[in-house]
């Protein structure tokens, strides 16, 4: 009876912080990382995971918005970065003078197919998971296509020097884009109307629709935004790696959902932060880092991460208590 | 005999029971009375498995026994009605009144024969007018908690447990129920029932057990219990001899507010009119399922008529959506909490100023404080019991989610307040409270079309009622005619006495 009254209370806390949870597991996976590995302490290895999280925590962004909607997931998330990410070092080709231009068509692109995904779920009321899987098929094909398989070019010096220029060593600069989002992000779901409505329609479509929130609207909106952040991580990710393949960035779709579960949103929607989402990004870097360092496997570790996913997931699972 | 002795159930930080107690005799009728949020609903659900106490002892026949599933309450002979209905919307009658304990032949068969038959009998017992075969979701709402009903009786129980099953029938759907619960009082069944309709109490149940904040008031037979000494125990205050304010028009002269002219929507509502004027209650009366609930969604703009115009504040009234219609200045509750009026994962504070996020320019800011602020103050005006600000809303209880509700309609300042059945299953005490909120608020100027299923309550406050029977208006009444007798026959199709000509 104890015990069971030990375990039940550990899950209250565990649900209760679920984004504080996120942050002490990647904590604990560092710790075990260095005891096991003690050589991998050293700025090298701290600033990469570093730089990582905030290229996993970019691309999260417009997840999290997409899941808070409650419409479902984006899996067109890492085909746009990618389609951007390439698009971009083609332009760019090694020289500076196009960063502008690329940033334009960046934005520009994410914004349509954003709308394009905000209409199949809206207008033509596809399920988000069809619409969104059929668009990243057309996205990575387009890549092909573009580049005839074989892209060229390489991200703009100037572009890579800003991304990758470690401060003191230690704090790479995405690390600084990454925060500047959060902080926008942060003011347009908690202070501004947006945001409240998005967890509004999050929580209930049809009572919200008698609130008086034009949800269709929003949510189109919400896809829009998201294909921006994904158009804009694809050209950071473009920047930071300076050589692209195709569809190199398609891992950031499972990634950044994954990241956004862990940071404690429910898939129906109406519950998630971005600081949760970047908890749960620090967490899976942490741990696939960790993974490379013990030099086990890629299948292994693949499965490692995917056990320890199940095994977090069923402590944040929720015991929704019974009430009218 | 089945006993409960000092049951303590707690959600979060309300704690819905606090020492309650509740005993049931063979072979009688027993009504649970008390306020929304005392604790009924809880502890119907702890009997019925769904909920489990924090603390206290059950007695079946004087042995201690636990509850810990559906399943276990079911074996010890125990059968629920519950408010918010058990049932399939998918499903047909036949199939949801069988579910669970299909009979079979053998090799695990359904023996549709007997199925059938078991059921048919049921329904005629009742005298459910719907066919075996109908789709739950396509029966109306009271024939659902008649059939919600004849589930707990298939299983021939022990012990019924009636959930606030009547909120939503008819008069002679009431009549059928007690004389079938009467019935099987005969045969020795316990029957416990929660209710918020008095008169109903007096006709069939014998004893009563009162509650109030999670805890037993009171507990004795009916006889000890007039009317007065209920709503004592209730709340723990003496009723003051308070006539109920005839309702008075404040509305000054031919500034209607809204005017309707010839609405229709097939099939449910044909070629209807009518006015409210600023600062007037207006109410809409008639049985559930005549046409209000979409003639209502219509002038919000959720659905869109066939035919007929709409004015408002002078101007024609088109909307395409309903966030137009709440720029406008309408808002609208219902009484369906999960489907139309709370957002149960959000806060408390989210819910009560949810309205005014609904409101202005996307990109617009919010100031954490003034809506701490708004919030603060709603809970306080309408007295809302909640544990803290920051609670989800789903931790109170119904009559106090309600509340909310309306709450967040009027924080908004409306000149337009439609209310579709707003103080279903909420008791007296908060009724009238959200009553006097509704007098106030008309005062004001605020103009307010109310649909409601209690003649009671559009005799109290509105000063204009039309009845709805059939997707039409049959009678107007205001003035004189505003009498008990005269709504009810108009709710059956009726012309009223001193007939006059209805949507001049």
């Amino acid at each position: 009876m104890k015990h069971k009254n030990f375990a039940g209370s550990l899950q209250r806390f565990v649900q209760g912080h679920v984004v504080f949870m996120a942050f002490l597991m990647a904590l604990a996976v560092f710790c075990v990382n260095i005891i096991l590995n003690p050589r991998s302490l050293n700025r090298n290895a701290f600033g990469s995971i570093l730089a990582l999280t905030s290229l996993l925590a970019l691309s999260g962004a417009g997840q999290t918005m997409v899941v808070i909607t409650g419409s479902g997931i984006d899996l067109s998330a890492g085909s746009i970065m990618s389609l951007t990410a390439i698009l971009s070092v083609q332009l760019m080709n090694g020289a500076n003078q196009h960063i502008g231009l690329c940033i334009v068509i960046s934005v520009a692109l994410g914004a349509l197919l954003g709308l394009c995904n905000g209409i199949g779920v809206t207008k033509i009321k596809l399920p988000s998971m069809i619409i969104t899987y059929a668009m990243s098929n057309v996205i990575t094909r387009l890549q092909f296509i573009v580049t005839e398989g074989k892209p060229t070019g390489s991200a703009a010096p100037a572009l890579s020097a800003a991304l990758s220029y470690r401060v003191l060593g230690l704090f790479p600069a995405i690390l600084f884009y990454c925060v500047v989002l959060s902080v926008l992000l942060f003011v347009l779901l908690r202070h501004m109307k947006y945001g409240k409505r998005l967890y509004l329609l999050g929580d209930s479509h049809s009572v919200a629709h008698y609130t008086g929130i034009a949800n269709d609207r929003m949510v189109l909106l919400t896809y829009v935004l998201a294909g921006i952040l994904y158009g804009v991580a694809g050209l950071i990710g473009a920047g930071y790696f300076a050589y692209v393949t195709c569809g190199m960035l398609d891992v950031y779709t499972m990634r950044s959902i994954v990241a956004v579960v862990i940071g404690g949103a429910v898939l129906t929607g109406g519950k998630g932060t971005y600081f949760g989402t970047i908890a749960g990004a620090l967490f899976m870097v942490v741990l696939s880092n960790c993974l490379a360092v013990l030099s086990v496997r890629d299948c292994v570790q693949n499965i490692i991460m995917g056990l320890v996913i199940i095994g977090v997931l069923t402590l944040y699972n929720r015991d929704k208590s019974v009430r009218q | 005999m089945f006993e409960m002795r000092s049951i303590v159930k707690h959600f979060g930080s309300v704690k819905a029971l606090n020492g309650a107690c509740l005993s049931v005799k063979p072979g009688e009728i027993r009504a649970l009375l008390g306020s929304n949020g005392s604790g009924k609903s809880t502890i119907v659900k702890i009997m019925g498995g769904i909920v489990r106490a924090n603390a206290g002892e059950l007695l079946m026949d004087g042995v201690p026994i636990r509850i810990e599933s559906a399943a276990d309450s079911r074996s010890f002979g125990f059968a629920v009605a519950y408010q918010e209905l058990s049932l399939l919307p998918q499903m047909s009658v036949i199939d949801n009144i069988m579910l669970g304990h299909e009979y079979t032949r053998r090799g695990g068969l359904l023996d549709e024969k007997r199925r059938r038959e078991s059921v048919r009998g049921l329904l005629e017992r009742l005298e459910i007018k719907c066919s075996p075969d109908a789709l739950v979701q396509n029966i109306s709402p009271s024939e659902q908690s008649m059939v919600e009903v004849a589930k707990a009786l298939s299983r021939e129980p022990k012990f019924l447990l009636l959930d606030e099953v009547t909120a939503s029938l008819h008069h002679d759907e009431v009549e059928s129920l007690f004389r079938v619960l009467r019935e099987e009082k005969a045969k020795g069944v316990s029957i416990l029932i929660v209710t918020h309709r008095m008169n109903e109490i007096y006709q069939v149940c014998d004893s009563a057990t009162i509650f109030r904040n999670g805890a037993t008031a009171a507990e004795g037979p009916m006889s000890r219990f007039p009317l007065n000494e209920v709503i004592y125990h209730m709340t723990g205050t003496r009723v003051k001899e308070e006539a109920a304010a005839a309702p008075r028009s404040t509305a000054k002269g031919q500034d209607a507010l809204l005017r309707v002219e010839h609405l229709t929507m097939k099939p449910k509502v044909s070629d209807i009119s009518l006015h409210v004027d600023k600062g007037e209650i207006v109410g809409i009366g008639g049985l559930e399922g005549q046409g209000q609930a979409e003639y209502m969604k219509a002038i919000f703009g959720d659905l869109t008529p066939d035919a007929g115009e709409m004015w408002f504040e002078g101007r024609q009234l088109r909307l395409k959506d309903t966030s137009q219609a709440v720029k406008r200045g309408i808002s609208y509750i219902s009484g369906d909490r999960t489907k139309e009026s709370v957002f149960s994962l959000r806060t408390i504070e989210e819910n009560l100023t949810a309205g005014d996020a609904a409101l202005g320019g996307v990109w617009s800011w919010v100031s954490a404080k003034k809506i701490r602020k708004m919030a603060g103050d709603a809970v306080e005006r309408y007295q809302i019991k909640i544990g803290a600000i920051t609670d989800s809303a789903s931790s109170l209880s119904g009559g106090n989610q309600q509340k909310l509700a309306i709450a967040r309609g009027i924080a908004v300042g409306p000149k337009l307040l439609l209310l579709n059945d707003p103080t279903k299953g909420v008791d007296i005490n908060s009724r009238n409270e959200i009553h006097k909120i509704l007098r106030d608020s008309s005062a004001e100027g605020m103009g307010v079309l109310l649909v409601s299923s209690d003649t009671e309550e559009l005799l109290g406050i509105c000063s204009r009622i039309y009845v709805f029977y059939e997707g039409r208006v049959v009678a107007e009444l205001s003035g004189d005619q505003r009498t008990e007798e005269n709504i009810v026959r108009a709710m059956i199709g009726g012309a009223p006495e001193g007939r006059e000509e209805a949507g001049t």
